[in-house]
């Protein structure tokens, strides 16, 4: 039932809960993300960032809650259906299709098979796939790499390919977990810029990061998890002076850049 | 129903010892069972003769031991042969694959499934149950229960199992040595910390689930005989029980094994009594009693999801890398052409071979598209074209024409290959290969085996096929046989099938399904549909199974269910991945490699190669050699030595993985 609401926020998080086994991970998380925005989504190791980005995307089913994108309830809607949407994720671990160049890691991305498209593939010998791939390979920086496979690249180059795969299919919202770590500061600053940039080509991002200079400097809003719970939420100034996440996060583990 | 009991304790003990390798190396051994019956036809020979067997190709067939040996000496002799098996398999198979793809375990756990089968057949030539001279182990006087008489073995097997199953669950759960096993089945180092080598574990685990399979066997001989084949396929209602105990539990596995017993028994008995009239009469009964196990496979896999997560601390190595087709066109002319001018100038002989070799390649692409491009492990591709074969039978004897009959049975075994597909959805990996090995199994007993498709003992034959009004049958009355006309035909269909297969591996659809086997969550992630593109090429590769049925069916002047057997199957999954599982050219060698194709024909006019009985045995050998040393086939090799004869500077992926102007384009 997609209930088109010019007011609605681009994405809609209300009240999910996720568990593993009997330990929740989420509890009662709700935030809103909207349209051109970059919000940040941080707190300290295990406090359920990345099981939320599942939760969403719908990699982990949820206990309770909604998720509505465009006004539209995701509820019971698949994970490749949700990227198909617009709404496109990243991994921490990055997951490159290792067997595969970097320009078919990003072409597998691009396009939408149809029983035409399909039946097309197994009559003709090669079709050329070029959806909007040029543009995506210049903004994220990948010229002259486009025939190297991921075992070949360096950690900073196999991230720019997770983002580029991300961003072909020209997504409404982009959920990146953790694109920072372990680049360093040129490349962490580089990629700052390009966030700010990609509300202007029509994507919104949540981002989830330990790179606390980046997370500042890149967002909007900010969102501060600890326990699966929402402990805060405001402007990067409102919350870095907030003294729950002080105590809960900035305090403990500031600039720590180690995997959650 | 307490009949079953004995059974019941056999597979239960089977089903243990799969339970105990599975949880020491993350390894489904195909080869369980067969190993146990090798052991049990060595222990009877060792009691009748006092020869020692040895099944190892190259040393002397037997060596002569004790003049009489008594019932102890047998039992020790039975023990110390089992246990040394068992380290042997550990040892020189399984702890180097320890970080392979599963894909390379399954692939040498059913070169050895071979190798124990037909080297069982090769050594004990008279092998059967009558020729076994029987001296039981166990009383056979019988014991009256609840007013039922039941033959005293029968309790005393199944009360020793419950006595092993508590015996390995107090182990496991209370000793030392029991955590080091958890932990090296987890991570490698957690078993290094715990004191004890992962390597000794490993070691002693698979001795003890060797000596129960090898005893398992040996007693279940005086229930229900002895046959190299049908004892060794024992493995499934094993896997049944294991799987019900989610390949953890020892108790729960050996319960179930009890009760697929005891069922399976029940069923037989109600089946062949006079009044069961409503089961019709074209059910095959002993169909109807393998299926139950079957069943319950497919069902505790679908119930479970996926109880066979791939392994968190070593990290698995990919399948090999599957090579862009290039000049597609051109190989096709040259090889096409090759294959014309041979069908018109070879000798019958070869002429035969050549056309059986096309007709494989069928069967091997099929297992390219499923296995090597999408990654999926099938072993049920020899099933579907055993439906299709049989199916062309039947519509061509009702009038269908030929190219007709052939299109019906090829949709037919897409559709039975996408209701295997649909339920093998949940599972992968390891899992998956036992779900279809099931699913072939029971449409082996069950379709394939009705007598109202393939004729029964009789068997069918096709009717002569025209095209076009032209003759292309593959021998003509009076005439020459293994006619060229049936060998272009064929050839025709195997080119337009490389080429699709070819169009869609270089195409956007070849991408997602490659991606799909790279990554499964990441393939999500950018918005492929994992689960339609699995389905698509189990129907495509069904497809092209039901081609390679069909023109067997129009091949075989009597078709029978031997040309479709669940064993030929997984010899045709071991020679795709032995010539390279993830390009058409493994294909094409592994259809040169048939047995009783051109390579192997050659081999034998030219006086060189093995007489053809020892073709199972060195296959498996072959098999279990090529999954450790070359996981990437002898093509992949090929295709590696010859660049690194240009000596191109690329790391060894890239050059594996293809052309690297390819995608310039
Ligand atoms: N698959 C899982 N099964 C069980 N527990 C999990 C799983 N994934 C994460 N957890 C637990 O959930 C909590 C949140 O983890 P995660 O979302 O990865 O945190 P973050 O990304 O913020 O570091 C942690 O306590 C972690 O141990
Ligand atoms: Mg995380």
């Amino acid at each position: 039932m997609p209930q088109r609401d010019g007011s609605a926020a681009l994405l809609e998080v209300d009240g999910v809960s996720l568990r593993y086994g009997g330990v929740a991970a989420l509890d009662d998380v709700s935030f809103t993300v909207g349209h051109g925005e970059v919000v940040g989504l941080i707190g300290p190791n295990g406090a359920g960032k990345t099981s939320c980005i599942d939760a969403l995307t719908g990699f982990q089913p949820i206990h309770s809650g909604h998720v509505r994108f465009e006004g539209r309830s995701l509820d019971g809607t698949s994970p490749h259906d949700r990227a198909r949407l617009g709404f496109v994720r990243t991994f921490q671990s990055l997951d490159l299709f290792d067997d595969l160049t970097v320009h078919e890691n990003l072409s597998v991305a691009a396009g939408t098979p149809s029983w035409r498209s399909t039946l097309t593939d197994a009559l003709w010998p090669k079709r050329s796939t070029h959806d909007g791939l040029d543009e995506v390979v210049s903004l994220v920086g990948l010229n002259g790499l486009l025939h190297r496979r991921p075992a070949e690249m360096s950690n900073g180059e196999r991230h720019r390919v997770a983002l580029g795969r991300a961003l072909v299919s020209r997504p409404r919202l982009l959920l990146l977990d953790e694109p920072a770590a372990g680049l360093d500061t040129v490349e962490s600053a580089e990629l700052g810029r390009l966030l700010r940039s990609l509300p202007e080509r029509g994507t919104s991002v949540l981002l989830v990061d330990h790179d606390m200079a980046l997370v500042m400097a890149a967002c909007n809003r900010i969102h501060v998890l600890d326990f699966g719970r929402v402990i805060a939420s405001g402007t990067p100034a409102e919350v870095r002076a907030d003294r729950a996440v002080v105590g809960a996060y900035l305090g403990t583990s500031e600039g720590s850049e180690v995997g959650g | 129903m307490l009949a079953g009991l004995g059974g019941g304790a056999v597979i239960a003990s089977l089903a243990l010892g799969l339970v105990l390798t599975w949880r020491t190396s993350r390894v489904v051994n195909f080869a369980h069972a067969a190993m146990g019956t090798y052991v049990a036809y060595a222990y009877f020979e060792f009691r009748n003769t006092g020869d020692v067997v040895l099944p190892v190709l190259g040393l002397p067939d037997r060596v002569h031991l004790l003049p009489t040996p008594t019932l102890a000496a047998a039992l020790v002799f039975a023990l110390i042969l089992s246990a040394v098996l068992g380290l042997a398999v550990y040892w020189l198979v399984f702890r180097p694959l320890r970080s392979a793809h599963a894909l390379a375990r399954v692939v040498a756990s059913l070169g050895l499934y071979l190798y124990f089968q037909e080297i069982t057949r090769l050594r004990f030539p008279t092998a059967g149950a009558t020729a076994v001279v029987r001296f039981p182990v166990l009383p056979e006087d019988t014991v009256r229960i609840f007013g039922t008489g039941v033959s005293a073995n029968r309790l005393i097997l199944a009360g020793l199992v419950l006595a092993v199953t508590l015996l390995l669950t107090l182990v496991f759960h209370r000793t030392r040595f029991g955590l080091a096993t958890r932990a090296a089945a987890v991570n490698e180092k957690g078993a290094v910390l715990s004191g004890i080598s992962p390597d000794r574990v490993g070691a002693v685990n698979w001795m003890v689930a060797s000596v129960l399979a090898g005893f398992a066997v040996i007693l279940i001989e005086p229930i229900a005989g002895l046959d190299p084949a049908t004892t060794s396929l024992l493995v499934v209602p094993a896997l049944a029980a294991a799987l019900l105990g989610g390949l953890v539990s020892f108790g729960i596995t050996a319960a179930a094994g009890l009760l697929i017993g005891m069922v399976q028994s029940l069923i037989l008995g109600y089946a062949v009594r006079p009044d069961t009239t409503w089961i019709p009469e074209w059910v095959p009964v002993t169909g109807l009693q393998q299926a139950v196990p079957v069943i319950l496979v497919l069902a505790a896999l679908a119930w479970r999801g996926d109880p066979l997560p791939t392994r968190s601390a070593l990290v698995e190595k990919p399948l090999p890398p599957s090579p862009t087709p290039r000049r597609v066109g051109l190989w096709s002319a040259v090889l096409g052409g090759a294959t014309v001018a041979g069908l018109y100038t070879f000798e019958a002989d070869l002429r035969q071979a050549l056309i059986v070799s096309l007709v494989y390649t069928l069967l091997t692409l099929s297992t390219v598209v499923v296995t090597g491009y999408v990654g999926q492990i099938s072993l049920a591709q020899m099933a579907f074209a055993g439906v299709a074969g049989f199916v062309a039978i039947e519509v061509a004897d009702n009038g269908l024409p030929f190219p007709l009959a052939v299109l019906v049975s090829v949709l037919v075994a897409t559709g039975v290959g996408l209701a295997v597909g649909v339920p093998a959805l949940r599972v992968r990996g390891m899992s998956l290969a036992v779900a279809t090995m099931a699913s072939a199994v029971a449409l082996e007993q069950l379709v394939i085996g009705s007598s109202a498709l393939s004729g029964g003992v009789g068997g069918r034959s096709a009717p002569r096929p025209y095209l076009f009004g032209i003759d292309v049958g593959i021998s003509a009355p009076g005439a020459d046989n293994f006619r060229p006309a049936f060998g272009i035909t064929v050839l025709l269909v195997l080119v337009a099938a490389c080429a699709v297969v070819a169009n869609l591996r270089r195409n956007p659809t070849g991408l997602r399904w490659l991606a799909v086997r790279a990554n499964e969550r990441a393939a999500a992630a950018a918005g492929i549909d994992v689960a339609r593109a699995k389905l698509g090429a189990f129907g495509l590769a069904s497809a092209l199974a039901g081609l390679y049925g069909c023109f067997t069916a129009y091949a075989t002047s009597t078709l029978s269910t031997t040309s479709f057997l669940v064993i030929g199957g997984l010899v045709a999954v071991a020679m795709t991945y032995l010539a390279g599982v993830s390009s058409i050219s493994g294909a094409i060698l592994a259809g040169l490699l048939a047995q009783a194709g051109l390579i192997t024909t050659l081999q034998s006019s030219w006086g060189g190669g093995e007489p053809s009985d020892y073709v199972y045995v060195t296959s498996g050998l072959a098999l279990v050699v090529v999954a450790i040393v070359a996981p990437e086939g002898l093509t992949g090799l090929a295709r590696r030595s010859v660049a690194r004869l240009f000596d191109r500077p690329a790391p060894e992926a890239a050059v594996i993985g293809g052309e690297v102007s390819d995608a310039a384009a």
